[in-house]
């Protein structure tokens, strides 16, 4: 169990769910589509602050994807190593 | 890969993508010029060093935050589950007088203008509300990251924000902890700060405001503006 509440889709205000609607619009690898069908953990983490999640996801990580030089497995290699010197398993 | 690098028979641009993540996450204030250079030298173009430099910035935040708040993992993986040693220490930090006081590259983030634009909307929700944190607290924290990454400038802007009583020293202390050794979080901080009269939407502002700033100082770090 998380350390903070976490508000998942199910039981989403009106507020949070049009996020979770907005969020599941973003185009986004198979991998990263959890099978238990809720959004990721990472964006729930957020479920407390409806403002904060799109700004840190719709904007910023969808800006990263977009253009750019590097192939998708070479942004998967800065991620992976860049959690794994952080030693975050997530 | 990350542990073994010579062991990894990565190509000579992975090789590079791979020493810009490193750096950027565990030593950004380490940096120079000759880092730039070498990553061109393999082969890197400067939107690819930019793309590297930000992603894994970006990613030092989403680390923080997963483990911050304690996320259980979710997606499917075939990968055997990563050692973890929570009694890694951090790289050492050098003495404030040896912090850079310029940024290590010539790329700007305004290079890539959307991502400019996306930083910057998230930057002013996460640091110029009043509630549930005060401007105060987030200057605090901000602070207390900075200079855990030897960020000079955004310390020296920030002059007043040290910790003034011990509200602020609980918060500077998550803020550290988190920063340097985010393998040593623990639900115990949590209750620390629940003793300061956070809630939980408190505890996420203030896990949010101290990851955004690890992007944020390691943005500054590297990126001239």
């Amino acid at each position: 169990m998380a350390w903070i509440q976490i508000i998942g889709r199910r039981d989403a205000d009106p507020t949070l769910a049009a996020v979770y609607d907005k969020m599941a619009t973003r185009p986004m690898p198979a991998a990263y589509r959890p099978a238990h069908g809720d959004a990721p953990g990472i964006i729930r983490a957020h479920s407390l602050d409806p403002a904060l999640m799109p700004l840190v996801f719709a904007g910023m990580s969808a800006s990263l994807v977009e253009g750019g030089a590097m192939a998708w497995a070479q942004r998967e290699l800065v991620n992976a190593a860049t959690s794994r010197l952080n030693q975050c398993l997530y | 890969m990350v542990d073994r690098p010579d062991k990894a028979r990565l190509g000579p641009v992975d090789s590079a993508i791979l020493g810009l993540a490193t750096s950027v996450t565990q030593h950004p204030w380490a940096l120079g010029r000759t880092d730039y250079d070498r990553a061109r030298a393999a082969g890197l173009g400067d939107d690819t060093i930019l793309q590297a430099v930000i992603l894994s910035a970006y990613f030092n935040y989403l680390n923080r935050v997963a483990d911050a708040v304690d996320i259980a993992f979710d997606y499917e993986s075939a990968l055997p589950t990563p050692d973890r040693d929570p009694l890694r220490d951090p790289v050492p930090r050098p003495s404030r007088e040896r912090w850079p006081t310029a940024p290590a590259f010539a790329l700007r983030l305004a290079d890539r203008p959307g991502t400019a634009e996306a930083f910057d909307r998230w930057r002013g929700y996460v640091l110029e509300r009043e509630s549930p944190l005060s401007r105060r607290d987030r200057a605090v924290l901000v602070r207390a990251v900075a200079s855990s990454l030897c960020d000079a400038r955004t310390v020296d802007a920030l002059g007043d924000a040290g910790p003034r009583s011990t509200h602020e020293e609980v918060l500077a202390s998550y803020a550290e902890v988190l920063t340097a050794t985010p393998w040593r979080l623990s639900e115990e901080q949590l209750h620390g700060l629940r003793a300061l009269g956070l809630d939980d939407r408190g505890l996420l502002d203030v896990i949010s405001v101290a990851s955004f700033q690890n992007t944020a100082s390691r943005l500054r770090l590297v990126l001239a503006e």
